[in-house]
């Protein structure tokens, strides 16, 4: 925030002839309260998710641990009904642990500040592809890569939202055994960097194509395939931090597609003159 | 829990409930028989340098193990930590870092600090059982310490 407002500072004295001094200094004024205002939220943010890994995982601890050893240690002393109520506790507390740690992994997406790097693209994906052969199963994945000048962005995020759309495909493509399809591919466009992970898995009905990307939605049943909606969440927040966007289609039993577009950005000045950025 | 013997592991942990859990563990593979538990930092620095409640501790050794929680009252963990490893008395003990925070900067400092090791504890079950057994069977039977000095200073 801090460099892209001393860039419209410098802009702005550059272009405005000396008349213009108290508009900007009262746009100064604006831009500095906004920015007091965003490190306010940004601190926020920092304490619900230190108090989230700290405070709220500690009392689940002894309801999960505690039931447990009742349940082994002191199942005598309980009837059948007195089983399964206990039971029907330590599910609860099982699935509340996974929303707790739902909530972190969103959370610290959230507030990650993208580390950007100049890397190679093609090799990234190899990385990724390798990383998920484990759990491939019997699914058929091939990667599409147009030819590509190396890309300047946050390799780590890129790489994190890269295996979440493809643990996410396999999941959905699961089922259909050697049918199962994945293709990932990628393309520049114009001053964008296009990637679409497409499967022809369960799919989703296009009508709740943008609850997909919001924490804890999901459009298939729990039965019908685990999660948490946690997963699309993390991968919106990890593009949009770098300026890119997501978004995605599907149809019901027809496979879903999941794309992110990121945007060709500066290094320093480097990329800048070539582009005509600035001159 | 332990008289005259060495105490092996110092638990440093402020939830009665988690050092419950820890001990329950550690005494189920015999490794709890000489741990000295306390739940704050300036007990776990007063048990450490033989001060306070511990002046007249008369043990010859350090503990092989320092299990630390990190958010504690009044000292905290990552205090505790830094006394610990600036301190040539102390700097050689095994210090592991047991906390629920998986928090980039409490996993950084407690490295920047000089942590044997950063281990977070688990909420379920089967993996906190697993976890705690594994740290105490590995830092008490497979871990090499140096050996004891007279005078460490």
């Amino acid at each position: 925030v801090a460099d892209a407002t001393g860039r419209l500072r410098n802009r702005s004295r550059r272009h405005d002839p000396p008349e213009a001094g108290a508009h900007i200094r009262e746009l100064e004024q604006r831009l500095g309260s906004r920015e007091r205002d965003l490190a306010a939220i940004a601190e926020v943010l920092e304490a619900l998710s230190h108090a989230i890994a700290h405070e709220l995982r500690a009392p689940l601890r002894a309801i999960d641990n505690f039931s447990q050893i009742l349940l082994e240690r002191h199942a005598g002393a309980l009837d059948e009904e007195g089983v399964r109520l206990l039971r029907v506790v330590r599910r609860n507390a099982g699935r509340m642990g996974s929303l707790v740690s739902g909530v972190l992994a969103f959370a610290q997406a959230a507030q990650r500040e993208p580390i950007l790097t100049r890397f190679r693209f093609d090799a990234l994906a190899a990385e990724v592809l390798q990383a998920s052969s484990d759990s491939m199963g019997r699914t058929r994945v091939t990667l599409r890569l147009a030819p590509m000048p190396d890309w300047y962005a946050d390799r780590a995020a890129v790489r994190e939202v890269l295996l979440e759309l493809l643990a996410n495909a396999l999941k959905f493509t699961g089922g259909r055994g050697d049918e199962g399809r994945i293709e990932i591919s990628c393309r520049v466009v114009e001053t964008e960097l296009i990637c679409a992970v497409s499967d022809n898995g369960a799919g989703f009905e296009q009508q709740y194509a943008h609850k997909l990307f919001r924490l804890f939605q999901r459009l298939h049943d729990a039965e019908e395939f685990d999660g948490l909606g946690v997963g699309l969440a993390v991968v919106r927040r990890l593009i949009e931090a770098q300026g890119g966007r997501v978004w995605a289609s599907g149809a019901p039993g027809d496979g879903a597609t999941i794309s992110f577009a990121l945007p060709r950005r500066e290094v320093g000045h480097e990329v800048a003159d070539s582009d005509g950025g600035t001159s | 829990m332990s008289d005259g013997a060495d105490i092996e592991i110092l638990l440093v942990e402020d939830n009665p409930d988690d050092a419950e859990l820890t001990l329950r563990v550690l005494r189920e593979r015999k490794l709890a028989n000489r741990l000295q538990w306390v739940r704050n930092g300036a007990d776990a620095l007063d048990f450490l340098f033989r001060r306070g409640a511990y002046v007249g501790r008369s043990a010859r050794e350090n503990p092989r193990l320092i299990l630390l929680d990190l958010n504690l009252p009044k000292v905290s963990g990552i205090e505790v930590l830094a006394r610990i490893k600036s301190d040539p008395a102390t700097r050689k003990l095994p210090v592991v870092v047991l906390s629920s925070s998986t928090h980039d900067k409490d996993v950084l400092d407690s490295y920047n600090l000089g942590v044997n090791s950063y281990v977070s504890k688990p909420v379920q079950f089967e993996e906190f059982a697993r976890v705690v057994g594994e740290l105490g069977m590995y830092w008490l039977l497979l871990n090499y310490p140096p050996a004891p000095q007279e005078d460490a200073r």
